[in-house]
This record gives C-alpha cells, structure tokens and sequence, in this order.
C-alpha cells in the first residue's frame, strides 16, 4: 500500500517534470530555431565527416572504401610509434608551441598595458591600427615580407645584423629558425592578442585608481594592487586555451616558412601528416595522427582547466 | 564532464556512420564513360601547372579543338602547383576520384600503395597496337624501368629531351665569366698553389685548375673594380645541386658502387668523403657564397647575374638557359658576343684523370591510365598519346597549325607568329600565344623545341652541348632497381640524414675544423650503416635479380 | 608638505615611464609598418635594383612591371579573381555573421533546455575532426566540387567565433530584454529591435574577422576548385608568389619554362593586402568594445 503510494507519487512528479520541461522546452522554440542551422551545418560538415575517425584503425584502401576496408586494431599506431619522423614532428610541435607560450604569452598583456597608458585618444587609435594590422595578413603574405627582410641581397633585417657583424642564417640555423618561428610569431600576434586584455583594462572603473591616488599608492603599486588582479581571471582562460593547443596549429606558418634543411627542428606533425599523411597517400597511418594529437590536446586542456579549478581560479567548464 | 564529452562524441560518431556510411563503400569494376553534350568522351587529365589548359588563349583552344576532333574527345583539366600536387593527387585517388590520366613520380611508399590497390592501368600488354608508343618505353633499360615499376609497364615515362635518343642526359650548364678568365689571364694573374692558369676549355683542365680559378675569382678582382667582391661558385641550399663538385671525384652521392660482388652506397664511401671535404676546403677559403645553405635557386641565379660569382650550375634548357643570357647582356661591352662573357664549361678532369658527369633518365615523371576506366576509354587514350609522337602529331605541338601559326616555304616552317617585346619572334609556347599546348605535350614529352629565331641562338645551344652531347654522362647503375615500399621511410631518413651531414661538414666550423669535420663524417657513416642495412642487403637482392 | 614632496616624485616616475612608453611603442609600430614598407617599394624597383640594394627605401629606377605581369597575365585573370573574392567575402561574411548570431544568442540564454548538450555539440568539433578524406567525400556527395558556393556554405565552422559572442550576448544587462517582454514583445521581436542594435560593436568586430578569414583563404580553392573561372584572388596571388619563388628542383628539369621577376612576387602581395588595409580601419575603432572580457567563459 505504502509502497504503491510512493510509486504513483513518484511517477506522478514525474509525469508533471516531464510536462514542466517539454513546457520550458516549447517557450525556448524561437532559441531553437536559431540553433538549428549552426547545428545542422556543424552535423554535415564536421560530424558527419568524424565517421572517417574509424580510418585510423583499418587499413585503409578507397577500393574498399572506408567502411569496407579491413579492420587491423592498434597497428597503424603502432606502426606510426616506430617512425623516427613522428617523433622528431611530435616534439617539434610541443617545443615550438611552449617556446610561443613562454615569449608569446606575457607580450600581448604587456602591450595591453602599454596601450592603456597613452592617454591621448587619437594617438592610441592610431598606434592600434598600426600593431593590429599584421594579424589581419595571411603567413602566404608573412613569409614573403619574411623572405624579403632576411634576404641575402636586400633584406633590411639581414643587413642589419650585418652591420653589427652577425652573419644571419636563418633558414638553415636550427636556432634562428626556432627563433624566427617565436618572433614572426609574436609580431604578429601581439596587437590581436593584447585586445582582449585591453578590454578588460578598459573595464576596471576608474573609480580604483582615485581611491588608490588618495590613499597615496604610485602608479607602480596600482598596476600589482588593481590593474593585474583585475585580469587575472582573462589571463587564466586564455593561459588554459593555450595549453589546450600546444600539441597543434602552425601549420599555415611553418608551412610558408620551412625547408627540408630545418626539419629537424621544424617539422611539425600537422605538416607531417600533410605530407605524409595526404601526400603520400599513407592516409591510415595520417588519421591516426590526428587521432592522437587531438585527444592529448583535450587531455591537456582537461588537465589544465582542473589544475585551475584546484588552485581556486575560475576555469573554463 | 568528461564522460559526457565522450559519450556525446561516440553518440555522434555512431550516428555519423550508420546514417551516413553509405558514402564509405569505396568503387569496384569499371568506372563508367561519360560525355559531352555532343558525344564527346570526356577525359580528365591532372598534372603539374594545367592553369594554362584550364583557361585556354585563343590559340591553345584552336590547336586543342584538332586534337579533340580527331579523336572525338574533351579533356578537362585538374591542375595542382610543384608544392601542392603530390597532396592533390594523394587527395583525390583517397578519395576515390582517381583521375583518368594522371603525372606522378615514383614517389614511395604511394607508389606501391596505388599498385597494391590496382589503380594504375597495366600498358605492357596493349603496346604492340600502340607503335610510337612501344618505342618510347624501349628507349629505357627494359627489365629494370619494368622492375622498378613494379615487374610492368604501369606508367609511361615521359620524354624529357625528344632530340636525343640517349637515355642518360643532363641538361644541366656550368656556367662561367669567360671574360673573368680572361681578365685574370690578361693580368698574368698566378695561383697560389703555383700552378698555371689554365683555359677551362681546354682538353687538360683539372679539378685542380677548377680550384685555382675558383681562387682566382674570388682573390684575383676578376672584375676589375678595386674591390673584393667576388667569389668563385655560387651554390644554393639544395644538396643535389653540389653534383658537379661531387662529379669532379667520380662520385654520385645518391648512387651505388660495386665493392667486390656488393653494391654499397656512394654517400658513405671514400670517395664522397674526399669531395665533401674539397667542398668544405672551398667554403672555408670563400670561394662558396657563404650564405648558399640558405641560398635559394632563385638568389644564387641572381648572385651569377649580378656579377658577385663567377660559376654556378643552372638549368640550360630553353628558355631558362636564354633568360640568364639575357639577364647578362648587360655586362657584354662594345663589340665583344654574348659567348665572350658567358660560356658553359665542359666536363672538367676528375681527380682520377678520368672524366665524370653525373647523368639522369631521359624522362621527366610519370604517366599513369586509371585502371578502372573502361576498354575503350584506355584505348583512346593510348590512341592519342600514340599519335602524339608521330611526325604529324610533333608538329602540331611543337609549331601549332599550317598557315595559322606558321607556313611552309621551300620546305622550311616560317613562324606567322609575329614579333615579341623583346624584339626576337614569338613561339608558340609564350604566355601570350600557346603556353597550353606545351603542358598538353606533356602527356608524352618535356622537351621544348628551341626555335632558331632567338636572341643567343648559339649561346644556348652551346649551354645545352656543353653536358648534354658529352660521352662522359653517367646514370646511376642501379637508378631502376627499387626495393619494397617498406623501406620508404627508411630511405627518406637516409636521405635527410645524407644532406644534413654534407651540409654541417661544409659549414663553418669553429675549433679545429679537421677534426669536427672527421668527427661528423664518422658518425655519419656509423648511423648510415646501422640505420640503413637492411635496405642495403633488399638492395642488393633485388639488383641480383636483375643480374646487375 | 611630505604629501606634496610625493606627489612631485610620483609625477616624476610617471614622465619617465610615459616616455620609455611611447619610445617603446614608436619602435613597436615602426616595426610593423617597415616590412610592409619594404614590400611596397621593392615592387615598384627593377630587378637589378632589388638584388644591389641593401636598404630598399625608396624605388631608384620606377618600374611597374610587376603589377603589369600580374594585371594582363592571360592564364591569371586578376579582374575576375577579384569580383569572385569579393563576392564570396560579401555573401560569406553576412551567411557566416547570421548563423554564428542566431547560435550564440540561442546559446546564451541560460534557461535554455539542453543548454549544456548544445554547448558540448559545439565544443567537440573544436577538438574532433575526421581528416581531409573524408571531408572531400562528404564535399563531392554534397555535390558542391568546383562549386563558388564550396568557400560559402561549408565555411561555418568557427565555435570560436560563436563563443566570443556568446560571452558578449551573457554580458548584456537582461532588465533590458525583460522590459522588453513586458512590454508583449516577443522572443525575436526582442532580438532583432534591443539586442542586435546593442551588439553593433562585436557584430563589426566578428565580420571583420570572418571577411579577412575568407578573403585570405586560398587552401580550400586548391582543394576542391579547379575551375579557373571561380578561383577567388587568394589562391591566383599564391600562385603567382609561388611561382616567383623559383622553380622545381628537384628533379633539375626545366619544369617551369617561363621566368617570373622578383617584383612580381612583392606586387602580388601588395595586391592582396591592399583591400583588407583599405577597409579595416573602418572597422578598428569597434575592436576594444567589441572583444570582450572572459570572452571564453563557459
């Protein structure tokens, strides 16, 4: 009796739970709507083509097709592990990407600083114009300006360092070449990437820095009591996002600027799998490439976002 | 968190291939012809820069209207740029599109990935039907082009210079300042190793008096200015094109010689050591631009042309060759020819006394025929590569159509063309006339005709001889024998270990550079060995199969 | 008397930060404005000019060869190229703005059932992709190879794009919305007549974002287009630059018979850039409020 009760209790708040939401569910219709094409299209041209994820286990011939071809396991990863160049591309990928982030990271929030300081109007926007621009060109367009300066002939840049007397040699230089990756890198980048930063400087109301004037702090003691703690919670999320990215991306970069002679250093594994992969028609073994790097990326960023969690920050889930 | 992330990403993915997997069931049996509205056949031909096929000038469209008329045909054209055709190519065959004719290289491990999955159309058993054709392929060692293809004739190699019958040539120069040399002579300017200044043409001049010139235009101000401004031979950063060096040694880095009844690779031998070493001795007495490992084919032209370097190897044929000539027009003075300034030098004794010229296969790339076309479609095509090298079909590729583009007067064609901007008649191949047909022929031959009509007529031939007609060009004996795609990787690891050894030894050393450099070689050698010793034994086995 | 002491001192540690400041940021901007500068003038030179020049900083000999190379080239018609880049920028740019508008609006909305499932939907294609093959598959049984519309249609796939706007839709004060609703306006009503005129900063921003993302696409034409006819301006320019670059070698054989001069190359991308520099200055002043904090979040 008892038990029945509970029972017709339960299913009966059930039953009115179900009907709350399919309720709540038809006044959102219009929100619906508006999902439905970004879904659709997301459906069709990037889950739809997930299917070809099972690549990365078969061996893959397009007579078969993709779900005709035989199935062989954990091979292709095996045979990837045994390749001396995935390797070479795998570390490449994570030394360039922390090189960026060690130099690359902290340069866009100091220009947001620096752009915040100048308080003439139109000289700010003028200067903003100025450094945003290089993001808004393609790395095609950047290795020919980078081409062009480090000529041998009529480079600005490589006649520079002439003229001190340091004989440049940055396609082949390991080093220099490392180096040019970061800096051409950072250039372009650091005016896109201090915006956001910028806005949330913009956003600290002034009001904090009167109070810290009255109460006698100089402009040095403002910037470590307001402006950085201010945008620490945007330093964070974008700190985690890029450590979510460090086993991919470059490829338009490197691409434009590599040469068999810096491989060692360059070789990245989205150029890696393009060639291999694509090019010489391995297309298995070049899934499984994909595969890999992307779920340690989403390891990473996991790993990342509970670390920040931990520490008491606020994360990105 | 996370295993809502992944269930959400398995639902999905189910989903992708239940619904959706139709698309994954790949193609069997023959693929089905198609054509125009007019009954044309329609043949999809890919290949390297089409662009000019793709959107067609006038006259390209005239001279393609009667290749197409006479077979019934239409081609259409899939075009992929020097960097991005290997992918594009790699793209459609995965993707099932596998073109109806298509240019590839014997690249490995793709090459034997199409062959495993029967992609390419198998020519050996149609070729008695197919005479021209037939001929073509007979140019090359038979048993080894068939074995490195694969034990067939899968693919037709395609005809770099149709002027010569030979199989080794190169079309390669090198390219000197006559009037550096004869400048250095007219001040009784001497070696420092004591030596004669000797003529580098003459039948006597030696890897030695190579090196003494060298010296000459880089100590000796060649030019003339005051000024030490100058230097020897330019290289680029491209290791293969350190060959002619290599050449003075007698070695082919990327060769094979007999020791005893084995084969053993050129890079790690004796040999080679030494010409690394001479390269080495060059760069660090500046007769190398210092700069050449980041020197592209492009600036090193540029540092000949602009009379920084006094030799450098290039591309000879027509018209790359002429486009250096006319860039050095500018330093022929008064009443002096073009051949006073620039010339191209013969083949230079080696060290052995002998003389050594590393030569290639007389074909440029592959053609391969989509297997899955049908009867008919296969023949059509080897129909029109055939008559393509006929006398009839040469012709027309070569000068276009009769009394349109050119007529004949007492036997001899005479251009109808009109004259170009730089004052010399136009040919068929200019941008502005028929650059298409010249991709079109490439279905069959690379060659270009050289017109007579051009500005340093003789000086480009003389560039083209200078190499080209010399007894001395040798191919790589075992260059057909190819080992199982396994290996790619292997190879290609070599291949960039090789490279990247060559270079660090050339380049700057600080510290006792005799001993680094020997240090590098050593090492070099021990990794070659050890990485690459089952590819040395296939090699080996497979070369015994051929009797070599 | 102390009081006023630190105050001449502090005002003093600020000129000189104010100074290095705006020294530091002269060489920053002076640094991204040269290059270009170089580019610009070594397409006007000759190319014996180029090769002996050590600093190029203004044309000795004019010529403009180059431009000319790329304006009459016959296989290369820039003119079309350039109305198929306009077009596919313009038609991308607004199809792209709606739907990421519509998505991050919808997403925003934080009573929305299956809020989190949508938002996961979103995320996962961020991390997730099948590879090129099966992408050309899906792309061909869609029928849309060699399609202008290939650049358009599949081009939404910037989560990242929708997320940025989505913070920005979470950051409007809702008292607006509600007042809105009292009113008997309804859902769409409210998006179209107070929200979208609210969001004129970071709709600027975003389509600014997506244009220059299209204009400078040439990978998908070399993809899946090989009809000269509707190759948009990116992929011909990289081309051309390619092509000036040098030659094949490899193999060593004279692939490439024509000879193409360095002032092509720099022309070239003079002509690629100079539309994106004419039209984003326009549209810069929006960036600071458009972009906003904690873009990301969530």
């Amino acid at each position: 009796m008892n038990q029945s009760e509970t029972t017709v209790a339960s299913s009966a708040s059930a039953k009115s739970k179900t009907k709350k939401l399919l309720k709540r569910i038809y006044e959102h219709k219009m929100f619906y709507a508006m999902l439905l094409p970004s879904v659709v299209l997301l459906g069709i041209f990037a889950y739809w083509p997930m299917y070809g994820i099972i690549i990365a286990f078969k061996d893959f011939s397009y007579r078969q097709g993709i779900l005709g071809s035989d199935w062989c396991g954990f091979e292709n990863f095996q045979a990837l592990f045994e390749i001396d160049m995935f390797w070479t591309a795998f570390r490449n990928t994570i030394v360039i990407n922390l090189l960026k982030l060690l130099f690359g990271f902290v340069t866009p929030i100091i220009m947001a600083i620096m752009l915040n300081a100048v308080a003439k109007k139109h000289l700010k926007n003028a200067i903003q114009t100025i450094v945003y621009l290089p993001h808004f060109v393609s790395w095609v367009v950047i290795s020919g300006l980078i081409f062009s300066l480090f000529d041998t002939n009529s480079g600005a840049i490589y006649n520079f360092f002439k003229l001190l007397g340091i004989e440049l040699n940055v396609f082949s230089n390991n080093a220099q070449f490392l180096a040019l990756i970061v800096l051409s890198d950072i250039w372009k980048e650091v005016g896109w990437g201090a915006i956001i930063y910028l806005a949330a400087l913009t956003n600290i109301s002034p009001e904090y820095y009167e109070a810290a004037r009255i109460d006698g702090a100089n402009t040095v003691q403002q910037f470590f009591r307001i402006t950085l703690p201010m945008i620490t919670t945007t330093i964070t999320i974008m700190f985690i996002l890029r450590i979510g990215g460090i086993v991919s991306g470059g490829f338009d970069q490197i691409y434009n600027l590599y040469n068999t002679q810096v491989y060692a250093v360059a070789d990245i594994l989205d150029t890696f799998l393009y060639r291999f992969g694509i090019g010489q028609g391995q297309y298995s073994l070049g899934t499984a490439v994909g595969l890999f790097t992307n779920i340690i990326n989403v390891i990473l960023l996991l790993t990342a976002n509970f670390i920040v969690k931990r520490l008491g920050g606020e994360g990105l889930y | 968190m996370k295993k809502f992330f992944v269930a959400v990403l398995s639902v999905i993915m189910l989903f992708g291939m239940t619904a959706c997997g139709g698309m994954g069931h790949g193609t069997q049996g023959t693929k089905p012809d198609n054509y125009t509205d007019d009954g044309r056949l329609i043949i999809q031909m890919f290949g390297i820069d089409l662009d000019s096929l793709q959107s067609q000038t006038e006259d390209t469209k005239k001279i393609m209207a009667v290749i197409e008329d006479k077979f019934n045909v239409k081609f259409t054209f899939l075009s992929g740029t020097t960097s991005s055709w290997e992918n594009l190519l790699g793209q459609y065959i995965g993707g099932g599109d596998v073109p109806d004719v298509f240019f590839h290289t014997k690249q490995e491990p793709a090459y034997s990935t199409w062959l495993k999955d029967g992609y390419l159309f198998n020519d050996s058993d149609y070729l008695d039907d197919y005479p021209n054709l037939k001929k073509a392929f007979e140019r090359y060692d038979e048993a080894s082009i068939k074995l490195s293809l694969g034990g067939d004739y899968y693919s037709y190699p395609i005809v770099m210079d149709s002027t010569t019958d030979k199989e080794v040539i190169n079309e390669h120069a090198l390219f000197y300042r006559r009037d550096w040399y004869e400048a250095l002579r007219a001040k009784n300017w001497t070696p420092s190793s004591g030596r004669a200044l000797v003529d580098p043409e003459d039948e006597n001049f030696n890897y030695l008096n190579f090196y003494d010139l060298c010296e000459g235009f880089t100590l000796g101000d060649p030019d003339g200015n005051g000024k030490n401004d100058t230097y020897g031979y330019a290289l680029n950063k491209d290791v293969y094109w350190m060959y002619p060096l290599f050449s003075l040694f007698g070695v082919n880095y990327n060769g094979w010689y007999k020791d005893g009844d084995k084969w053993k690779p050129e890079a790690i031998s004796d040999k080679t050591k030494e010409a690394v070493m001479f390269v080495a001795d060059m760069f660090d007495k500046g007769f190398i631009n210092s700069d050449y490992a980041s020197t592209s084919q492009q600036a090193m032209k540029n540092d000949f042309c602009n009379a920084l370097a006094g030799m450098m190897t290039y591309n000879a044929t027509y018209p790359m060759g002429k486009g250096v000539l006319d860039l050095m027009e500018k330093y022929v003075p008064e009443g002096k020819k073009m051949s006073d300034v620039v010339r191209a030098m013969p083949v230079v004794t080696g060290k052995d006394g002998s003389k050594y010229m590393v030569g290639y296969s007389n074909f440029y790339g592959y053609n391969a025929i989509n297997n899955d076309l049908s009867e008919n479609k296969k023949r059509t095509i080897l129909s029109i590569m055939d008559w393509m090298l006929t006398e009839e079909g040469m012709t027309l590729l070569n000068y276009g159509i009769e009394n349109t583009h050119y007529k004949v007067v007492n036997g001899e064609k005479e251009s109808l063309l009109g004259i170009g901007s730089d004052g010399f008649p136009k040919t068929l191949y200019d941008d502005t006339v028929a650059a298409g047909i010249y991709r079109i022929k490439g279905l069959v031959s690379w060659s270009t005709l050289i017109p007579d009509h051009i500005n340093h007529y003789e000086e480009q031939m003389q560039l083209l001889q200078s190499w080209g007609a010399s007894p001395y060009l040798v191919q790589d004996e075992l260059s057909y024998i190819s080992v199982s795609a396994d290996y790619a990787l292997t190879i290609s690891t070599l291949t960039d270990t090789v490279e990247l050894t060559y270079q660090n030894i050339v380049n700057k050393i600080n510290g006792d550079a005799a001993a680094e450099r020997e240090k590098l070689w050593n090492n070099f050698v021990r990794t070659y060995t050890m990485k690459g010793d089952a590819y040395i034994t296939a090699m080996n086995d497979q070369a015994k199969a051929v009797n070599k | 008397m102390a009081k006023n002491k630190n105050r001449i001192r502090l005002t003093g540690l600020e000129v000189t930060l104010k100074t290095v400041n705006y020294v530091l940021l002269f060489f920053v901007s002076l640094s991204m404005l040269y290059p270009f500068w170089e580019i610009l003038v070594k397409s006007f030179m000759t190319d014996e000019d180029i090769i002996s020049t050590i600093f190029a900083l203004w044309p000795k000999n004019w010529q403009f060869k180059g431009y000319n190379i790329i304006f009459t080239d016959v296989t290369y018609n820039i003119g079309r190229a350039f109305l198929n880049s306009v077009f596919v920028t313009v038609t991308d740019t607004v199809y792209q703005l709606a739907v990421t508008t519509m998505a991050a609006y919808a997403l925003a909305r934080k009573t929305l059932p299956g809020k989190k499932l949508f938002f996961f939907y979103f995320m996962v294609t961020m991390y997730f992709g099948g590879g090129l093959i099966p992408y050309y598959i899906v792309i061909r049984s869609l029928n849309l190879l060699n399609k202008i519309w290939v650049l358009i249609i599949p081009s939404f796939i910037s989560v990242f794009n929708v997320l940025v706007m989505k913070a920005f839709f979470q950051g409007l004060p809702s008292e607006l919305e509600e007042a809105a609703k009292i009113d008997g306006a309804g859902d769409f009503r409210v998006f179209t007549t107070i929200v979208l005129p609210l969001s004129k900063a970071i709709l600027a921003t975003i389509a600014l974002f997506i244009a220059v993302g299209v204009w400078n696409n040439w990978f998908t034409t070399m993809l899946f287009i090989q009809e000269p006819k509707i190759r948009p301006l990116a992929y011909t320019l990289q081309v051309i630059i390619e092509k000036s670059r040098g030659i094949n070698t490899d193999t060593g054989s004279g692939v490439g018979s024509t000879i193409i001069g360095e002032s092509v190359q720099y022309a070239a991308i003079i002509v690629t850039i100079v539309p994106i520099i004419m039209v984003y200055p326009f549209l810069q002043k929006h960036f600071t409020k458009g972009v906003l904090v904690g873009s990301v979040k969530g």
